[in-house]
């Protein structure tokens, strides 16, 4: 349970007593789990107030839990990030205000913060050696705390099976749903379990079941509403009262929540997403849908074009979309789309956070190539390439020490990008398809591998945090005196389940308070 | 995997240290019938977008502004300077970065700065290795800071510190800067600095900034003598819009507007953690 009392009274009455003041106080209480998932080792806060008419920003220390952010002018409709750092300045915690408050006299802002953990979820293949027949099943979602500084290794996973996380603000949330085995198609309804982002406990499911394969999920940053894209529909789930109403039919592969500024929700969201690899698909239609409350919770749908729509993302009230196949972001409202930067390469997904935007660059090609880049969404300054990376995995023979097989990546695509600690992190997951032809004078046999990687870098370096290969899956053809048995090698930098038993794909990640 | 062989070969002179540190320099790779080393130009693009300001593109960048036969082109020029400046030329490059891969038993690494201007090879370096091992970035990361000058690998910021009080003395990092107004600074980066801005007779403003590699920082200091109020046009939401055009070369200008006089501000902010 949060611990939310403040004693208002009694602090004004200290600040009373400095004498220093004429207007009065404003308290801002940043409210953290008390639990085991507390933020720790914190010893400054740095705190930005997010203003219409511009930003304030307050870097002070932390002694005994307290802050004084010394003299402040009062403003109206705030929206308030905190970041809780070590001496060294890494973030340890992060917390952002769902809703804008007013600083005035007598006032209490409260942000709510937690750890900087990046969840992932996925569902996991077995294939009988003897038999060749695979099963697809369910899996527990992982998690890693980029806090505490340790490698991932796949070793921390929350209860329950999973195949899709979805944060909201502080909260966070399972879907779990069924898993067709042979094929890996999720099937049946799928149910929302609330975690506890103070001890990663399981909640109550919520009422009301998703019809469809899920596909992509966003929440409202006071954690009340998520979006769930499905095969069949776009859902929209009250997380407080534990329902379900489908606001548009139709596949939903990426979407995105909208808070209006006059409080109203809306979701922009990609129908029938294209493979990004191979010829752009022009088949892809985006959407706005305006949710209609009432006694019945309705979508209405206004459809914003056909195109090469790849991914959505929103912040402050605002939506935005990248074109894979014009290479383009930009700005969807309910009246249409405004270009906003184009010429980017073959964008297939982004994030944003504020006026920056984060994009997911895919490059065909024997690797296929990966690329992050961050640009202003509205400047002319030339996009920053974060990282541009081919897509290589080295494979080792079990019974031949040293024998090994670098394989260049056929495709290399992105599942996810997602901002994490207010802009500290970006995190991308990418799935890459390799092939690797019979070499007969090495016993090198035909084979194909699939790799699932997380990597979380610097969002202003680009610098690598972690680099978690989950997934990696071989299908060998040996023939004649072929080297029959392979696996998985990691790169220097790289880290990979601890043991075979708790990998899993990564089909979806998400941050608490994450920006997508 | 022992490397046999180095050869530096740094021309005097031209690895100064006064080139401009953004420059846009390109990365080609040029292999003669070697498929070692894979992904080495990508790898040199990486590590100089991360270490340097230098404005890099890589091949496929170069490519889609040169054109789709500049492989060809590069197999043409054969590692020959001249050649190769011209490429550079036509793509607006100041140098050319190119990386062969060749092999002679062991496989060969050779790195030429090319000088677009001149047309001449301003430094060269070479590594012969058997087996094709792969350098390990710290490896190229040596290799870079041979070829390059090392004012490259020196990365700055600039911190603007506006006082509301001018003869105000100002400390940057310990370092007294001088007396406001003073111009902006251009300073080590990524780093913190402690700034401190006082004067007689007010109370003084002192805060931590983190400064971003090509970032800009703001920082305003109002000053305000104890028991005073600031003037109107001191409040921060006056000033913000002046600040927001600036824009940042990485991740846009920051805006520190902190009033730190306790006695200046009409509201007291206090915070806790529970």
């Amino acid at each position: 349970m949060w611990r939310l009392l403040w004693a208002a009274a009694a602090l004004c009455a200290g600040c009373g007593t400095t004498g220093t003041t004429g207007g009065g106080t404003v308290s801002v209480v940043l409210d953290i789990p008390n639990a085991i998932l507390d933020p720790k080792g914190y010893s400054s806060v740095e705190l930005r107030l997010h203003g219409a008419t511009g930003d304030l920003e307050r870097n002070v220390p932390v002694t005994n839990g307290t802050f004084d952010l010394g003299d402040l002018e009062p403003m109206h409709q705030v929206s308030v990030d905190a970041v809780l750092r070590t001496d060294t300045g890494q973030a340890v915690g992060y917390g952002r205000s769902s809703t804008p408050m007013d600083l005035v006299a007598g006032a209490t802002l409260t942000v709510p913060v937690r750890r900087p953990i990046v969840y992932f979820a996925g569902l996991i293949s077995d294939t009988n050696v003897n038999t060749g027949v695979t099963h697809w099943t369910e899996a527990p979602a992982t998690f890693g705390d980029l806090s505490t500084g340790t490698t991932f290794d796949g070793t921390t996973a929350l209860s329950g099976n999973t195949v899709l996380m979805v944060s909201a603000g502080s909260s966070l949330f399972e879907v779990q749903q069924s898993t067709s085995d042979p094929n890996g198609d999720l099937t049946g309804n799928a149910t929302i379990v609330p975690v506890s982002t103070g001890d990663h406990s399981l909640g109550t499911p919520l009422g009301g079941a998703l019809q469809g394969a899920v596909l992509d999920g966003a929440g409202t940053d006071d954690g009340k509403l998520l979006l769930v894209g499905t095969t069949q529909h776009l859902y929209l789930v009250d997380a407080t009262a534990g329902n379900a109403a489908s606001i548009a039919d139709g596949e939903f592969d990426r979407v995105a929540v909208v808070m209006n500024s006059d409080g109203s929700v809306s979701a922009v969201a990609v129908k029938g997403r294209g493979a990004t690899t191979g010829t752009c698909a022009t088949s892809a239609e985006l959407v706005w849908v305006d949710v209609i409350g009432g006694d019945t919770t309705m979508g209405m749908v206004t459809s914003l074009g056909m195109g090469g729509f790849a991914d959505v993302a929103s912040d402050r009230g605002h939506a935005y979309y990248v074109d894979q196949c014009k290479g383009e972001l930009g700005e969807a409202t309910k009246s249409g789309l405004m270009s906003k930067r184009s010429m980017l390469g073959r964008t297939t997904a982004l994030a944003v956070s504020g006026v920056q935007a984060w994009i997911g660059v895919e490059k065909p090609g024997k690797p296929a190539q990966v690329a992050l880049v961050s640009a202003s969404i509205s400047g002319s300054d030339p996009p920053r390439t974060l990282y541009s990376v081919p897509a290589v995995q080295v494979v080792e023979a079990v019974s031949d020490p040293g024998v090994q097989r670098s394989m260049d990546a056929d495709t290399a695509v992105f599942n996810q990008l997602e901002i994490g600690a207010g802009g500290d992190y970006v995190a991308t997951t990418v799935s890459s398809h390799y092939t690797g032809d019979e070499i007969v004078d090495a016993n090198f046999p035909k084979m194909t591998v699939d790799t699932d990687e997380l990597r979380v870098v610097d969002a202003s370096s680009g610098a690598v945090v972690q680099r978690y290969r989950g997934w990696c899956d071989g299908t060998i053809f040996p023939k004649f005196n072929d080297i029959p048995e392979w696996q998985c090698a990691t790169e220097t930098g790289q880290s990979a389940p601890a043991m075979n038993a708790i990998e899993h794909k990564l089909g979806s990640m998400t941050f608490l308070f994450g920006k997508k | 995997m022992t490397r046999v062989l180095v050869f530096l070969c740094l021309l005097a002179g031209l690895a100064r240290a006064d080139v401009d540190p953004k420059r846009k320099v390109i990365v080609l790779e040029y292999r003669s019938g070697s498929s070692a080393m894979p992904h080495i130009a990508d790898r040199v693009v990486s590590l100089l977008s991360k270490d340097t300001s230098l404005n890099v593109m890589g091949p496929d960048a170069t490519r889609a502004v040169y054109g789709e036969h500049l492989d060809l082109v590069i197999v043409k020029c054969a590692g020959e300077a001249e050649c190769v400046a011209r490429i550079g030329q036509k793509v607006g490059a100041a140098e050319v970065i190119m990386i062969g891969v060749s092999e002679l038993g062991d496989v060969i690494l050779t790195i030429q700065r090319i000088d677009v201007p001149t047309r001449t090879v301003s430094a060269r370096f070479a590594d012969s290795v058997t087996g094709g091992a792969l350098p390990n970035d710290q490896k190229l990361e040596g290799y870079l800071k041979k070829l390059l000058p090392e004012s490259d690998f020196l990365r700055y910021g600039i911190i603007d510190i506006i006082s509301s009080e001018s003869g105000a003395l100002v400390t940057v990092g310990g370092q007294h800067r001088g007396s406001t107004p003073i111009p902006a600074l251009k300073l080590k980066a990524p780093a913190s600095y402690e700034i401190r801005v006082e004067k007689r007779g007010f109370q003084p403003f002192t805060t931590s900034v983190q400064l971003p590699a090509d970032g800009e920082l703001r920082v305003r200091a109002n000053l305000a003598r104890p028991g005073g109020a600031p003037a109107w046009w001191q409040h921060w939401y006056v000033l913000a819009p002046a600040a927001l055009v600036v824009a940042g070369a990485a991740g846009g200008t920051i805006y520190f507007a902190t009033e730190q006089s306790p006695a200046a501000g009409p509201l007291r902010g206090v915070g806790s953690i529970q």
